[in-house]
Formats: structure tokens, C-alpha cells, sequence
């Protein structure tokens, strides 16, 4: 697949730019983007399910070793990694899904369709996230100003990936 | 047998997300930041040299800072010896006496050393500070970790050969026991995971009479801490729910976020007693 090596390369970027940058940005406990989830956004439209579900299984073990997350990364972006194409479908033409390629505005029929598509993928990640990590209902408030604030950037991320991925892909 | 094996095809996807699913929950729930600390730990011998390279780059737009602190502590370190050489008699014996007492000092119980702050998060709830020495240079675990202006830090949880992890307060498992400056009554510090410039000092006795601005210390009591390394200042003080004791909000001395390097206080008798305590506990139990 010639988009393979696009791939491995975006893998890469995001764990890269997730541990040594976002994860050492010492802001705010409120801001905490998990931008390695933009790889499960941006995998291919025909993907399937299994391999989107070890990619993101990869994608967790890797955050977690370099973070010393101890399962906590991996245990929140599986089930988003599991959740994915049945995101996709609710938010994209059937025939769209058939014609596959890298998920964007145009091919899901608007910008806003990929937008709501990408936030919630990116929601249902966060949200996992920042309720295993803090495993209690007493800080409701607080988790939920966490998972919106760290998810509202990462969007952002993923916005800005997504434009910048579709434009490399698309001279090849 | 066959309807079976396809019906166990048609889902396998969702077996294998509940598999992957539960092993990652079972372990996380398992695990104490005792467990994340030796993971981080491990894979700092992987990516340890990455963040020092990325550290060199942060580190050299805060030299100027960093350089205003070391020189108005030099200042501070200068005005305490100047007083103490003045508060001898004669210049020549209190010389005599500063120097001796540095002589004494490879008998001391504390020992100091530096380190560079590697990467560090305030942004879980279980946050570890990664320092750029480890057991070739002599740290150990347990070690006590303040700010260079001397303000608590954290304590060594794991070491590896060039690096080693530390437990910093502002990690929800972090204990210590902290007092008010004026008076003897203490209470311990804990963190609830939301404010990096703000923890706890919870059951501090209701005969202590805290006030707003109180400066709270470490006490002795703790493994890691030498007594009166300064926590923080009092922000806000209340009765806590059974009006036994005082739960006082504190606002944390050390800013963990901009931090670069760090002093570990190694505890030399720590060894001896923790042996004496283990001994007693094995023969009185």
C-alpha cells in the first residue's frame, strides 16, 4: 500500500511530539491534550476493525512506557480504537465509506460531518482517559473541565494534522 | 462446531478489544506509582537522552533566572558567614571554627548533590519529575529532592544506572508530614490533583491555631526529609468535617513547573534505622 510509509511516519510523529513535547509541557492539570489519538482519526476509511484496534493497542503501549502511564493510555484509546468505524459510518455516506482514503472534509460530504466525526472519537478518548486516571466520582467537575479543555486542543491538533497529512498524500 | 467457529469469526474483533480491554484495566488498577515509577524508569534508559538533548534547549532560555537565584543565594550564604565571622571573637578562631566544622563535614547525616531536572509533568494526577542521575552518581532511592531555594520537592522512587524517577508532591500517592514554623503540632501533606500551586495539610491538630500566612516545614519524623525544609504557606484554614482537627490549604513554595534543577539530600542514617525499626518490628511481632 503506498500510503503505508505515510503512516508509519505519522505514527511516529505523533508519539514523538505527544512524549517529548506535550507530555513535558508543564502548563496546567487541566491541560493535558492526548494528541496521539489523531492517528485512530486519520486512519485509512476502509481500515479494518482489527487493525485499527492494534493500532490503537500500539499506540497506548507506547505512551504508556514512555510515560509510565502503566495501562492507563492504552486502556482509554482502545475503546476508541474499537468504536472508529462505527463512528465513521454514523457521520459518513455509505458510499463515501466504500470510495476509503484518508478521512476529511471533502470525502465525508463537509466540513462538519468530519468534524463531529473527529470529536468524538477524540471525546470518547479523553473522556476514558481522565475518568480511569482519576477513578472517582467526587471530582466529576473537575474531570470533566479536564476532558474538555485537554480534548478542545487536541482537536484543534487534530484539524491542523488532518490538513497538513491530506496535502503530503495527495501529491503522492 | 463449525457455526461455532464462525460465529466466534464474526466477533472476534470484539473479543480481542474485550481481551486487550481488561488486561489494560487489571493492570492499571494493579498498579501503585511505585509500579509506574519503576516502568518510567525503565524506559527512561530508551528515551532518557532525547529529553536531556530537549532539556538543554529549554534550559538555555532560563539561564539568566537561574543565575539571579544562585547569586542572591551566594549573597545570602556570604552575609551568614560574614555575621557568624564577625559574632566570634577573634576573626582568626572563627575562621578556625567554620573550617573545622567543614572538616566534620564528611561525618554529617545529611549529604547534598545536585541534579538536572530531565522531564517532569503537572498535568496527571500521578506526576514524576525524571533527573539526570542515577546509581553511578549515588543516588538511591528515598533520597529527599528540594529546589534549589531549598523548598520540598519530592523524594527518589526509582534509579536506574544514569537516571533516576521522583514521586513530587504534586502526585496524588505523595506523603509527608509537614508542621507549622511556630510550634510543634503537624499534619500530613497531600495533594488532590488539580492545582499545581496548591496541596493540603490535613489532621493538624485543632490546638494548633494556624493563621493565614503561616509558613509550614517538614517535620523530622519522615524517612526522606531533613526537619524544616519549607512546604509552603498558608492560604486558607478550616475545621474539617468532624471538628477534630484543621485542614489548611497551603500555597506550595517550590514552583514544580519551572523547575531545572534540584538538590537531593541523601539521609545517611536512613539505612540504620530502618534496619534497627525492621529488627524491633521482627522481634516484637
Amino acid at each position: 500500500m503506498y500510503r503505508t510509509i505515510h503512516y508509519i511516519a505519522l505514527f511516529a510523529t505523533l508519539l514523538l511530539v505527544q512524549i517529548f513535547i506535550f507530555d513535558n509541557l508543564a502548563l496546567s492539570p487541566y491541560f493535558n491534550p492526548l494528541i496521539y489519538v489523531t492517528m485512530l482519526v486519520l486512519m485509512p476509511m476502509e481500515s479494518r476493525s482489527v487493525v485499527l484496534l492494534f493500532t490503537g493497542l500500539a499506540l497506548g503501549l507506547a505512551a504508556d512506557f514512555a510515560t509510565g502511564g502503566a495501562g492507563l493510555n492504552t486502556a482509554a484509546t482502545l475503546p476508541a480504537a474499537f468504536l472508529r468505524q462505527p463512528l465513521l459510518a454514523l457521520f459518513c455516506d455509505r458510499d463515501d465509506l466504500r470510495d476509503g482514503g484518508v478521512p476529511s472534509a471533502p470525502r465525508m460530504g463537509g466540513e462538519w460531518n468530519f468534524m463531529r466525526y473527529a470529536a468524538t472519537v477524540v471525546a470518547v478518548q479523553h473522556a476514558a482517559f481522565f475518568m480511569l486516571e482519576s477513578m472517582s466520582a467526587v471530582l466529576l467537575p473537575h474531570v470533566l473541565l479536564r476532558t474538555v479543555l485537554s480534548a478542545a486542543f487536541t482537536l484543534l491538533f487534530v484539524f491542523i494534522a488532518a490538513r497538513l497529512f491530506t496535502y503530503n498524500i495527495s501529491r503522492v | 462446531m463449525h457455526k461455532l467457529f464462525e460465529f466466534i469469526r464474526s466477533i472476534y474483533v470484539f473479543l480481542l478489544f474485550i481481551i486487550f480491554e481488561a488486561v489494560a484495566l487489571n493492570y492499571y488498577a494493579h498498579s501503585s506509582s511505585y509500579a509506574q515509577a519503576k516502568l518510567l524508569t525503565r524506559s527512561n534508559r530508551v528515551v532518557g537522552g532525547v529529553h536531556g538533548a530537549l532539556f538543554e534547549v529549554r534550559h538555555y532560555f532560563s539561564l539568566r533566572r537561574e543565575n539571579e537565584a544562585l547569586l542572591a543565594r551566594l549573597a545570602e550564604t556570604e552575609n551568614r558567614l560574614a555575621a557568624l565571622a564577625e559574632s566570634g571573637q577573634a576573626a582568626e578562631s572563627a575562621t578556625a571554627q567554620i573550617d573545622s566544622a567543614f572538616a566534620d563535614a564528611a561525618w554529617t547525616k545529611y549529604v547534598y548533590m545536585t541534579a538536572r531536572v530531565v522531564s517532569s509533568s503537572v498535568n496527571k494526577s500521578r506526576n514524576f519529575m525524571v533527573l539526570d542521575r542515577g546509581m553511578a552518581d549515588g543516588v538511591k532511592t528515598d533520597m529527599a529532592v528540594v529546589s534549589p531555594r531549598g523548598a520540598m520537592v519530592g523524594y527518589v522512587v526509582g534509579c536506574s544506572d544514569r537516571y533516576s524517577v521522583v514521586l513530587p508532591v504534586l502526585n496524588t500517592s505523595f506523603r509527608a508530614s509537614g508542621k507549622l514554623q511556630r510550634g510543634q503540632h503537624f499534619g500530613s501533606i497531600v495533594w488532590d490533583g488539580f492545582d499545581k500551586h496548591a496541596v493540603r495539610l490535613t489532621e493538624l491538630s485543632k490546638y494548633a491555631e494556624p493563621q493565614i500566612g503561616d509558613t509550614v516545614v517538614s517535620t523530622g519524623f519522615s524517612h526522606y526529609f531533613p526537619e524544616g525544609v519549607m512546604i509552603g504557606r498558608v492560604t486558607d484554614c478550616r475545621m474539617n468535617g468532624t471538628r477534630t482537627a484543621y485542614d489548611l490549604d497551603l500555597d506550595l513554595a517550590a514552583d514544580l513547573s519551572a523547575l531545572h534543577r534540584v538538590i537531593l539530600i541523601d539521609n545517611r542514617d536512613q539505612d540504620e534505622i530502618r534496619e534497627l525499626v525492621s529488627s524491633a518490628a521482627e522481634q516484637y511481632n
